[in-house]
């Protein structure tokens, strides 16, 4: 292990001898109250983090894959249409701000209740056999404009199609129909909310964040004919 | 991960050789806890993601070193120079116990690390005082070992160059 060269030794040992630590009693000191600090600080963070995970997640078989659902205390917080889990836990715990993890017995048991209600009104819907959702959403992170934006278009029914245009005006922000666009972008629960349902002015799809195929297939699903012509 | 310690023990077993390391660049002993306290915080936040096996030795060097870096940006960017700030030891150089030369010559050498750039600093710092390997020191700098072995090198003959005066140090 020892590839130095007789000079670099020579002189690595008169550094040694002038080590810029403080002098032993003085650094033992020292050493003893950040030790203490340091311990203090982790156990602090430690026991909040056993005080529960922020976020529970689950799947549900979707026709082209597997959907991600995930819910905290408060309800449901996020869908992700297309991602893998590793990846969905990583955002969520970066919006939450704790630990995603998937559901597992041992759990806060209302909130595994509340996630299999969840994958269970997401799987009839995908059935056809669900036209409306009755659960409480946790908006906490989203902002103020983007969550005026998202219960508007939650007040959408099943097949009910609306513009962005519509949907600003609708939410008294006549002008911002491509900040309205941006909001829908960012929806963490499509589906549930159902931003599949708003189309550009013109009837052509818009965008959509898991991809146009999939606005089709939900609208296809929700039984909208497509191209769409607003009356 | 169940190779891997509980993390309490990685601080028990660690947190010291951390402390020097992290004290050598750093004049202020309150800044050391606080650069102390932000390696074990974050190690203590990727832990559960370490590859069982890993070197958590050169990987809490690793996060420690990022920091000293980090912190010596920030002050410069301040203009002032936080880590680098009045001399503890020269400033106790008024203790009649304790030999003014050898203060001087601790002065010197705290002073010529402080003017090597950031990885030969971190690689003289780690190889002549800490004594690491160089696997380790590679892991450190995120570097191969060939280029460890360079750091230090090129940062010993700086620091002999810079030292020569005060230590007669033979070139």
């Amino acid at each position: 292990m020892n590839d130095d060269t007789p000079a670099e030794e020579r002189l690595a040992a008169i550094l040694r001898a002038a080590d810029p630590l403080p002098p032993e009693a003085e650094l033992r000191g020292e050493l003893r109250q950040a030790l203490g600090r340091t311990r203090a600080a982790v156990r602090r963070v430690a026991s909040a983090a056993r005080s529960g995970p922020a976020a529970v997640y689950g799947t549900v078989e979707a026709p082209w894959g597997e959907v991600h659902v995930a819910v905290t205390e408060r309800g449901l917080v996020a869908i992700e249409l297309r991602t893998s889990g590793e990846a969905f836990a990583e955002q969520l715990a970066e919006r939450l701000g704790g630990a995603a993890v998937p559901d597992q017995p041992g759990l806060y048991a209302p909130v595994r209740a509340m996630l299999r209600r969840a994958q269970a009104e997401l799987r009839e819907y995908l059935a056809g056999a669900r036209t409306a959702f009755d659960l409480p959403l946790d908006l906490r992170d989203v902002s103020t404009f983007d969550r005026a934006v998202l219960e508007g278009a939650r007040r959408l029914g099943f097949g009910q199609m609306s513009s962005y245009g519509r949907l600003a005006a609708r939410i008294g922000r006549p002008r911002a129909a491509r900040a309205v666009g941006g909001a829908l972008g960012r929806n963490p629960i499509p589906i549930v909310i159902p931003c599949h349902r708003i189309l550009a002015a013109d009837g052509s799809l818009g965008g959509y964040g898991g991809g146009l195929d999939l606005k089709r297939a939900l609208l296809r699903l929700e039984g909208v004919p497509l191209p769409y012509a607003f009356g | 991960m169940s190779s891997l310690l509980p993390f309490e023990r990685v601080l028990e077993t660690h947190g010291a050789e951390i402390y020097r390391f992290l004290r050598r660049h750093v004049a202020d002993p309150t800044d050391t806890a606080d650069l102390h306290q932000e390696t074990f915080l974050r190690a203590y936040r990727a832990y559960g993601r370490l590859e069982p096996g890993a070197n958590v030795r050169a990987w809490l060097y690793r996060i420690a070193a990022n920091l000293v870096r980090d912190a010596r940006r920030r002050s410069a960017v301040r203009g002032g120079a936080a880590t680098d700030g009045p001399d503890p030891i020269a400033g106790a150089a008024s203790d009649p116990h304790r030999r003014v030369e050898a203060n001087e010559l601790r002065a010197a050498v705290r002073a010529g690390l402080a003017g090597l750039p950031w990885r030969q600093r971190t690689a003289v710092a780690a190889r002549v005082f800490e004594g690491l390997d160089y696997a380790t020191i590679a892991a450190m700098l995120d570097c191969s070992e060939v280029t460890a072995r360079q750091h230090v090198s090129q940062g010993l003959r700086r620091l002999r160059a810079s030292l020569a005066p005060p230590l007669e140090v033979p070139a």
